[in-house]
């Protein structure tokens, strides 16, 4: 090793000096993430109608490889569906604890309802607080339920320490 | 030695109905006044063939006859009627039936409406004859719907012969008991399948039944029945009367006797004309039915189920009859030539035909529901519209023989057949068609109206 | 008959299909019309086939081929459907080449080109035909551009069925199987060409039978509407198990889902059900999920039932069994409790050193007969006569008894399982009714099938059996116009079918509860049996009925039998067993000292117990159970979440500990030592179908209870395919079948001012019953018909007529 390569390694630390760091100050500052980000799931709805997309197929329960998913379904008042067609889900819960964000349930699913989102923010103190249902999930909810706990409890609207670019399966949600 | 002599002495074979020994035999009294009634066809000879057969034959030897005079089903399928009798089993007390097919819902055809409406008797004199050959106990008649007038005339015609004693116990003094009962169709194409409609006539769906069992062993109400079609019986006769050395005099090696010949189309005279068999199409269309009024450029032997021909030569020289046009790619069928104009978009005509069968399909089988009935109208409207592109007539050709033989019946196939046919001989006229959006000869473009 | 498919040689039975050849040499040609069982008709064209056949000279030799020296094959000119063929000597078929492959590929195309592609919300998705067939036939991909057929997606047949029209891709089996197996022609197709569907010419399916169409159809047309949306198929935990809804003893797939029981659907046993099943059986299950189920025991404290564990109470009945004497206890269990409880209860019994020991309901005659026919002997009869309402009581039976009447022998099983296409089987077949006669005081569904009807006045089925007796003893006796009215059947009538019934060779005789609930019927029909050398089918009124009479749960004494201890014992155990419905009987219960009441809701007897403990339902249960020919059959668990609910053999086992014993019967397993001493049998391998073991082993049968129905009343207690106990709680079923009908003549209704419809409350014998009134000419002029209760068995009963409650009157939808 010879004193230039102890000048060229210093040089390269010398020169991070002065660009800007790459470290983010979360929480305080938002982190930048990639649109292909997969986070927490959310259940779409039909821009036009409002009505979900989720048909209660269970195909994403079928496909996941954490058993996470458990949906049961049930059929729509034609006076007033849940979901176009027969079939909604009425009950859609995702257990996050044993969800592994490999986004099988997105490929799974046929009508694109459940597409894993960017939120990641999702620690909380309970078991039960981990299972996510419908409510939790569907287009409109912003943030993880702790965050929506905390919001509430401050009065305040919830705040994602995220920014992403758009990803057009997030068809409707506004972080 | 003797051989050659019987050989030498056998007169050649009426072919033709310019022949002069040839006689109009089935459709002699068509179209004459009062002819249907049972006076009139008493007093021309009416009811002797029944009465020869009844008092002098066996009834085997009535089979005979009609197994030596060579006559072949005249239905379409041309299965030789004699042996078709011989197949019935023995009666053994219970009921066996008689069926006449007069559910002549081919389009193209339409030779046994006015047997039924000018000589119903003759109709009847034929039932009674089968029916004694094969020790029927009760003959049905299941006439089209459509044939208001035919069903009239038979009814009447059935209670004039029952009250002369022609029908019910004891016919002419023998011991042989048979009666006829009048079924009216509700307008099913199907219902001209045999199984079909024996399941029409029980009441139920006109579904087509599996074979075996074959009518013969099991039909109507599980019994022996035998299905004939009116000219087949009608024929029987005057083969009874005449002889089967009459009968088979006429006509080509395997053809014999007359057959009713039906023609429409653009043609000077449109109609049934009674010929030999072993007449050529150009006899037909030319000498009897006046020649074509339109350019033509194809012609359909023999109803709308039997692949068409192009107007050629080679073929309307063809003899009609079965075995020469099965060996060229068609059939014989009812007889029905239908002559197809050259300004006729060939595509647009066979739009046409695939809609009747689409619309005629029972529903049973899977390729005929579906492919016939669903499938290739769409195809075809897809084409005659204008909507069509080259890939399409490859479509249409594979979707096709995906069908073609794979049907539960033959109607299927009766659809099929046409449209390979057209596509063998008119494949630039459909090719044509998807390229440029409009007919080649035809000024095809309604759907722009 | 040497067969070749592909390149496997075969040798089958003659008019085998070839549909079966090509399965049995272990190849396959997709398939959606053939169902087993029903005729096959060659509809659907997927199993196209290449087929080929040697013919023979005139001489009688085969053709020969030049080249090889064999018998030439001549192939026929188009592919057949090889469920409509049958083979041939030297038959060759051939399902591998190009030319069947790209039919079979057109033909899935085909059927495609009409059926939504809406199989993930699709019930059957994961299950379908269709959907495997395509994946392994299809192409994968559709050259069909157009729009397909657009048709009803939710049609309600009936209560029980949902149609959707679009998916159905007119196989045909449910229109079959209608006329073929029930005999009820109740669907057919309308319309014809694309345009066909599947529909009714009333609304409603009226036959009991209408489940099994959901089984067979291939695609997700015909849908259980009990479970639609409940769960994929991939879901379901699936329990092969053995149906305990009727006597029979049908084979059932129990399918549940998280705990609940979703569906329940047919299974196979070739001996017994085929795979057809009763709406009973198949929708009578919703109770089991009922909300108000018990889930832990409960003990009375200061005169209140409170929660309790098991421990505390097993503790607690030790305590109180100590100041009684064993022998005041009284255990009756319900007869559809399994082999395994009941050596349970007898040991439990024989702990206590207690002879009130029974099972209830409990018919006046034995169910073990000399002469037990099978079910297959049913089916292949050649003279039934039926005393009773099979379609009600023993659904199964009353299909076997059509399956006789085809005259066709049940098919031998092949390699492949039961032939998929038995081509002795034909659409609209001839029956032979004359071979079977009917026999009832009111007119049942089987009668429309019967070539002799009788029916006689109720409570008449002695003189019924004394009358044919007295023929068959001599032809030439002669009826007296007494005998004949209470016969119900001239003399001529009579001597026809004593003289068919012994003339034939496989006579059966099936004896409903009717029959055999008194004694002296039972007796006459058994001399009846023995003159004319037929054998009996006993339909007995539970499900392991013939079981506990033959395991032997049964009192030491008649008098300490089950009416006998409600009155004397101090003590009571009772399995299932609600007799507090009548009103009497619950006085004499709140004064016993200790009654224990082991069920699965809050009875009206549970109301009165001291401590309740929560049981297992039918389908929690491992066991064995017998069925009314006398075979074992296996009973299995589902997986069902009932909170700390369990079986007698669980009570057996938390009582003995807490009286410090290791009672026999403490677990299924050990239950299972005693029965394989007692019979031989090892019950933890029994087959799926069932033992049916030689008649020695049948054992020896102890007393008998008395009478158990009176000879007089003025309303008829019949059997019901549909439990009654249950039927509140069985939505789907209790909408399908009207609810529990009080079956009224017209005249009746106008005397008793009753319409059709009205829901009403009455007394029959001491039980205030809720009933829809039915008006029918179905029941004759001065009898009602009302179905019967575990406490309530068939026969007659005395109600107050004059004390009929309307509580609410709704019109009746003319069906």
């Amino acid at each position: 090793m010879s004193v230039i390569d102890i000048a060229k390694g210093m040089g390269l630390t010398l020169g991070y000096m002065f660009k800007r760091p790459v470290t983010v100050q979360y929480p305080r500052d938002k982190v930048q993430i990639q649109p292909r980000f997969r986070g927490r799931h959310h259940l779409l709805r039909h821009p036009d109608t409002g009505l979900e997309k989720c048909i209660g197929c269970s195909l994403c329960a079928a496909a996941c490889p954490a058993y996470a998913i458990y949906v049961e379904a049930a059929e729509n008042d034609p006076a007033n569906p849940v979901s176009p067609g027969e079939r909604y889900a009425k009950i859609y819960e995702i257990n996050m604890l044993r969800c592994i964000f490999c986004g099988f349930c997105e490929e799974a699913c046929p009508t694109g309802a459940v597409v894993l989102g960017h939120e990641f923010e999702i620690a909380d103190f309970r078991y039960q607080d981990f299972v996510y249902r419908k409510e939790d999930m569907l287009v409109g909810t912003k943030g993880s339920k702790w965050q929506r706990r905390e919001a509430e409890a401050k009065g305040k609207d919830v705040k994602l320490g995220f920014e992403a670019g758009p990803r057009p399966e997030l068809e409707g949600v506004d972080y | 030695m003797s051989d050659q002599v019987a050989t030498a002495a056998k007169p050649a074979p009426i072919l033709s109905r310019h022949d002069p020994r040839y006689e109009v035999t089935m459709y002699r009294y068509v179209g004459v006044e009062g002819a249907h009634t049972l006076d009139f066809y008493r007093s021309h000879g009416g009811y002797e063939a029944a009465r020869k057969a009844l008092t002098s034959m066996t009834p085997a030897q009535v089979i005979d006859e009609v197994k030596a005079s060579g006559l072949r089903g005249r239905g379409g399928a041309g299965f030789p009627t004699g042996v078709k009798w011989s197949f019935m089993a023995p009666p053994d007390g219970k009921p066996r039936y008689l069926v006449c097919n007069a559910d002549e819902s081919e389009p193209g055809s339409f030779k046994d409406r006015y047997i039924m409406e000018d000589d119903p008797h003759q109709l009847v004199e034929g039932m009674i004859i089968g029916a004694y050959a094969m020790q029927m106990t009760f003959g049905f008649l299941y006439v089209r719907g459509e044939y208001y007038l035919g069903t009239t005339r038979m009814e009447a015609a059935i209670a004039e012969a029952r009250a002369a004693g022609l029908l019910g116990k004891n016919i002419l003094g023998s011991d042989f008991s048979f009666d006829i009962t009048v079924h009216r169709g509700a307008g099913a194409y199907i219902c001209g399948e045999e199984t079909a409609l024996m399941n029409s006539l029980e009441g139920l769906r006109a579904n087509p039944r599996l074979k075996p069992p074959f009518p013969a062993a099991a039909g109507m109400y599980g019994r022996p029945t035998t299905i004939n079609n009116v000219t087949s019986l009608t024929s029987s006769v005057h083969i009874i009367n005449r002889g089967a050395a009459w009968f088979a005099s006429m006509g080509t090696d395997d053809s014999k006797g007359t057959k009713l010949y039906q023609i429409s189309g653009p043609v000077a005279r449109t109609g049934v004309y009674e010929m030999p068999m072993g007449a050529t199409f150009r006899e037909l269309i030319y000498d009897f039915a006046g020649g074509p009024t339109m350019e033509p450029k194809a012609f359909i032997p023999g109803g709308s189920s039997t692949p068409m021909f192009p107007w050629e030569d080679r073929f309307l020289d063809m003899p009609m009859d079965y075995g020469t046009l099965a060996k060229n790619g068609s059939m014989l069928g009812t007889g029905g030539v239908i002559v197809i104009p050259r300004d006729k978009c060939i595509v647009d005509a066979l739009y046409n035909l695939v809609r009747f069968y689409a619309h005629e399909s029972c529903g049973k089988c899977t390729p005929c529901r579906e492919g016939v009935g669903h499938w290739l109208p769409r195809m075809y409207q897809k084409l005659v519209s204008g909507l069509g592109r080259p890939e399409d007539v490859a479509l249409l050709e594979s979707v096709a023989s995906n069908i073609k033989g794979n049907a539960f019946c033959p109607l299927a196939d009766a659809c099929i057949g046409p449209v390979q046919a057209s596509l063998k001989w008119f494949r630039d006229e459909y090719e044509y068609l998807a390229a440029n959006g409009k007919s080649k000869y035809a000024k095809n473009d309604w759907w722009q109206a | 008959m040497k067969v070749r498919v592909n390149d496997v040689e075969l040798d089958l039975a003659p008019g085998t299909s070839a549909i079966d050849a090509v399965f049995a040499a272990g190849g396959d040609v997709p398939y959606f019309c053939s169902q087993e069982y029903m005729s096959p008709i060659g509809a659907c064209r997927m199993c196209l086939a290449q087929v080929g056949a040697p013919r023979k000279e005139r001489d009688g030799s085969w053709v020969m081929d030049e080249a090889t020296g064999q018998p030439k094959i001549f192939w026929f000119p188009n592919l057949m459907a090889t469920c409509t063929t049958q083979v041939m000597e030297g038959m060759v078929i051939d399902t591998l080449s190009e030319r069947v492959k790209t039919a079979q590929n057109g033909m899935v195309e085909f059927t495609l080109i009409n059926h939504p592609l809406d199989c993930p919300v699709c019930d059957k998705g994961g299950a379908c035909e269709l959907q495997d067939r395509s994946y392994e036939f299809g192409d994968g991909l559709s050259r069909f551009q157009f729009d397909k057929r657009h048709n009803e997606k939710h049609h309600p047949l009936s209560d029980l069925i949902t149609l959707d029209r679009e998916r159905c891709i007119q196989c045909k089996r449910c229109v079959r199987y209608f006329e073929e197996v029930p005999g009820d022609e109740v669907l057919d197709f309308i319309e014809r060409t694309a345009h066909t569907y599947i529909g009714t010419a009333d609304p409603g399916l009226p036959s009991n039978f209408t489940g099994n169409i959901a089984d067979i159809c291939p695609v997700g047309a015909l849908l259980d509407a009990s479970s639609r949306f409940r769960g994929r198929n991939w879901e379901y935990d699936h329990t092969r198990t053995t149906s305990m809804d009727d006597a029979t003893g049908a084979a059932i797939i129990v399918d549940a889902r998280t705990g609940r029981i979703e569906r329940i659907k047919a299974a196979l046993n070739p001996d017994v059900n085929k795979t057809w099943i009763d709406d009973g059986t198949r929708f009578g299950h919703e109770y089991a999920d009922s909300p108000d189920r018990l889930t832990t025991p409960l003990i009375r404290r200061q005169g209140k039932l409170e929660p309790a564990t098991w421990d505390e109470a097993t503790a607690f009945i030790a305590e109180r069994l100590k100041g009684l004497s064993g022998k005041d206890v009284g255990i009756a269990i319900r007869s559809d409790s399994t082999l395994e409880e009941g050596v349970a209860a007898m040991a439990l019994a024989e702990e206590l050193g207690t002879g009130q020991l029974d099972h209830a309901p409990r018919p006046a005659a034995t169910l073990i007969g000399n002469q037990v026919a099978t079910i297959t002997d049913l089916a292949t009869a050649d003279a039934i006569l039926v005393v009773g309402d099979l379609t009600e009581e023993a659904g199964v039976l009353d299909l076997r008894v059509k399956d006789a009447l085809k005259g066709v022998t049940p098919p031998t099983l092949m390699p492949h399982g039961v032939p998929i296409a038995d081509l002795r089987l034909k659409e609209h077949m001839p029956r032979q009714r004359e071979i079977l006669t009917v026999a009832a005081p009111y007119r049942v569904d089987l009668m429309r099938h019967a070539g002799a009807t009788v029916r006689y006045p109720a409570g008449g089925e002695a003189a019924f059996f004394r009358a044919l007796g007295k023929l068959a003893a001599d032809a030439n006796a002669l009826l007296g116009e007494a005998d004949e009215a209470a016969a119900g059947m001239s003399t001529g009538q009579a001597r026809a079918l004593v003289a068919r019934l012994a003339a034939a060779k496989r006579g059966v005789i099936v004896l409903g509860g009717l029959a055999l609930n008194r004694r002296e019927s039972a007796e006459a029909a058994r001399a009846l049996v023995k003159a004319v050398g037929a054998k009996e089918l006993a339909v007995g009124p539970m499900a392991n009925s013939y079981g506990l009479e033959l395991l032997g749960v049964l009192p030491s004494h008649e008098r300490y039998g089950y009416a006998g201890m409600l009155d004397g014992a101090k003590a009571l155990v009772l399995s299932h067993l609600d007799p507090a419905q009548d009103g009497e009987v619950a006085e004499r219960l709140r004064g016993k000292d200790l009654l224990v009441v082991h069920d699965i809701f809050m009875t009206e007897t549970a109301h009165l117990a001291d401590v309740v403990l929560p049981a297992a339902s039918v389908y929690e249960r491992d066991g064995t159970v017998v069925n009314l020919e006398g075979r074992f059959l296996p009973v299995r668990a589902a997986p069902v979440d009932a909170g700390s609910s369990t079986d007698l053999t669980g009570v057996a086992r938390a009582l003995g500990e807490a009286m410090g014993k290791r009672l026999e019967g403490r677990s299924v397993r050990s239950a299972r030592r005693v029965l394989k001493k007692r019979f031989d049998i090892d019950f933890a391998e029994l087959p799926d179908h069932g033992l049916l073991p030689r008649a020695k082993s049948r054992g020896p049968v102890k007393a008998l209870a008395g009478e158990v129905a009176a000879g007089t009343g003025n309303v008829l207690v019949v059997p019901s395919m549909a439990r009654a106990e249950y039927l509140s709680r069985n939505r789907h079923l209790a909408a399908a079948v009207g609810g529990n009908r009080l079956r009224v003549n017209p005249e009746d209704a106008v005397k008793h001012n009753l319409t059709g419809g009205a829901e009403v409350r009455l007394k029959v014998g001491g039980t205030w019953r809720q009933a829809v009134v039915h008006v029918t000419d179905g029941v004759p002029r001065g009898l009602m018909t009302i179905p019967s209760l575990p406490e309530q068995p068939v026969g007659l009963a005395q109600a107050d007529l004059a004390g009929i409650v309307v509580e609410q009157v709704r019109l009746e939808v003319a069906s």
